[in-house]
C-alpha cells in the first residue's frame, strides 16, 4: 500500500492525510449513517404497532415507511466525504507549485500523463472505493430493514425500495 | 542543433519575444544575457514548451514533443525539484523517467558538493538547493542543458567551484545555455554570448571573435546596450542640484 501510494501521488507527498481521510471518513460516514438509520427505522417500526386493550399489537394493515426515507444522513454523509476526497485532486495538482515549481519537471517528462496520473489516481480510486462501501452499507441497512420488519408489513416491491434508495 | 525561428510570444499587454531567430549547435557553452524582463526566461520556457508561441522551435530537425523532450534539461532559480523528496528519491524518479540519467555523474556531483542524500530538499539551504537543481539538470542525460540564473544565492567560492566542475564534466556533444547576470564570472568559460533586449536578439558573438577585436564581454555588452557611463553622475548632479536650491 505504501509503495502504491508513493507511485501514485505527486513525488514526495505524504500519503497519510489522504489515507486517513479515506479510512476515518468512511468509518465516520458509516457510523453516523448507521445510527441515523437505526433511529429512523426504530421510529418507523414502532408506528406498525398500536395499543389494543392495553397490549401492544401489530397493525396487520400497516406498511413500514419507505427504505429511502430512513437514509437521510446516509446520502449526505457519503456525498460530503466524496467531495472532500475530490478536493484532494486540486490539492495534488497544487503540489506541483508548492515549495518549488516541480510542475516544470512534470511537464518535461516523456510520459505526458504522469503528472495527471499522480494527481488523479488516489482521489478517484478513493471515490470508487467509497461508493462501493456506501453501496455495501446501504445493502446492510436494507438487510436489517427486511429482516427486522414483520413480513406482512413490508412494501410490495421490497427490492425496488433498495434500488430507489441508491 | 536547437533552432529557434521567428519566435514571437505575446502576453496580453506585452510582447515578450519579438521575431527571435537563433540556433545552438551541439557542444557549445552559450551565455544568454539581458536586463531583467528582456525575455531570457520566456525564451527558455518557449523552448521547453511551457507556453504557446508563434514561430518554430526544433531540436535536431524535429518539433519538441514528449518523444524528444528528454534531450533538454532545465535548471531554474525557481527550482523544479520536488521539495519533499530526498536526493535519493530524485535519483530514483529521474532514473525511471529519463533513460539517459547518469547515476555516476549524480553520485560524483553529490559527493563533490557534499550534499546529504537522505534529507528532503525543503530542509536544504538556498545555496544547496541551487546546487542540487543544477546537478539534476546535468545528470538527466540531456543534450541541451538550459540554466536560468541558477546561481542566485550562491557564494563566490561555490560558483567558482561549480564553473570548474562544469567545464570538467561536460561531454563534447553537450550544449549549455546559461542565463545569468554574472557576466564577468562566466566570460571565462563560455564560448559564445547571445544578447537579448526587449524581446529581440541584439547581439550574438563568439568569445574568440571578441578577443580578436580586443574587447571584453562586458565592453561588448555595454556597447551593444548603448550604455552611458556618465548616466549615474548626471543623475546625481541633477538630484544634488535640486537639493541645493
Amino acid at each position: 500500500m505504501k509503495e502504491f501510494l508513493k507511485r501514485n501521488l505527486p513525488p514526495g507527498m505524504d500519503p497519510n492525510p489522504q489515507k486517513n481521510l479515506f479510512i476515518f471518513g468512511n468509518i465516520s460516514a458509516f457510523i453516523i449513517s448507521f445510527f441515523a438509520f437505526i433511529v429512523n427505522y426504530a421510529e418507523a417500526r414502532q408506528r406498525l404497532y398500536m395499543y389494543l386493550g392495553g397490549e401492544l399489537t401489530l397493525n396487520a394493515d400497516a406498511t413500514i415507511g419507505h427504505f429511502h426515507s430512513m437514509l437521510e444522513l446516509f446520502h449526505g454523509m457519503y456525498f460530503l466525504l466524496i467531495m472532500f476526497i475530490l478536493g484532494y485532486i486540486i490539492y495534488n495538482y497544487a503540489d506541483y507549485r508548492r515549495g518549488s515549481k516541480s510542475i516544470y519537471t512534470m511537464k518535461r517528462l516523456p510520459s505526458v500523463f504522469e503528472r495527471h496520473r499522480r494527481a488523479l489516481t488516489v482521489p478517484l480510486l478513493s471515490v470508487a472505493a467509497t461508493v462501493a462501501l456506501a453501496i455495501a452499507a446501504a445493502f446492510l441497512f436494507f438487510i436489517i430493514y427486511v429482516l427486522a420488519t414483520p413480513k406482512i408489513c413490508l412494501p410490495h416491491d421490497v427490492w425496488g425500495e433498495l434500488w430507489r434508495s441508491l | 542543433m536547437l533552432e529557434i525561428k521567428n519566435v514571437t510570444k505575446k502576453y496580453v499587454f506585452k510582447k515578450a519575444l519579438s521575431d527571435v531567430s537563433v540556433s545552438f549547435p551541439r557542444g557549445e557553452i552559450v551565455g544568454l544575457f539581458g536586463e531583467n524582463g528582456a525575455g531570457k526566461t520566456t525564451l527558455m520556457k518557449s523552448i521547453l514548451g511551457f507556453h504557446s508561441f508563434e514561430g518554430d522551435i526544433t531540436l535536431d530537425g524535429q518539433r519538441i514533443s514528449p518523444k524528444n523532450i528528454a534531450k533538454i534539461s532545465y535548471a531554474t532559480s525557481e527550482h523544479s525539484f520536488f521539495p519533499n523528496l530526498t536526493p535519493a528519491g530524485h535519483r530514483e524518479f529521474y532514473s525511471e523517467h529519463f533513460e539517459g540519467f547518469s547515476e555516476k555523474r549524480f553520485k560524483g556531483l553529490m559527493e563533490f558538493f557534499e550534499l546529504p542524500m537522505h534529507k528532503p530538499l525543503r530542509f536544504f539551504s538556498m545555496g544547496q538547493k541551487n546546487q542540487f537543481e543544477v546537478i539534476l539538470a546535468l545528470c538527466q542525460g540531456a543534450d541541451y542543458i538550459l540554466m536560468d540564473e541558477p546561481f542566485a544565492g550562491n557564494d563566490i567560492f561555490n560558483r567558482e567551484d561549480f564553473y570548474k566542475v562544469l567545464l570538467g564534466i561536460l561531454e563534447p556533444n553537450e550544449t549549455v545555455i546559461l542565463s545569468t547576470h554574472l557576466i564577468e564570472e562566466v566570460s571565462e568559460f563560455i564560448g559564445r554570448a547571445v544578447l537579448i533586449r526587449c524581446g529581440r536578439i541584439v547581439g550574438d558573438i563568439g568569445v574568440s571573435e571578441l578577443e580578436e577585436q580586443g574587447k571584453t564581454l562586458m565592453s561588448y555588452i555595454k556597447e551593444t546596450y548603448n550604455y552611458r557611463a556618465d548616466r549615474v553622475s548626471r543623475a546625481l548632479d541633477e538630484i544634488s542640484g535640486e537639493d541645493g536650491k
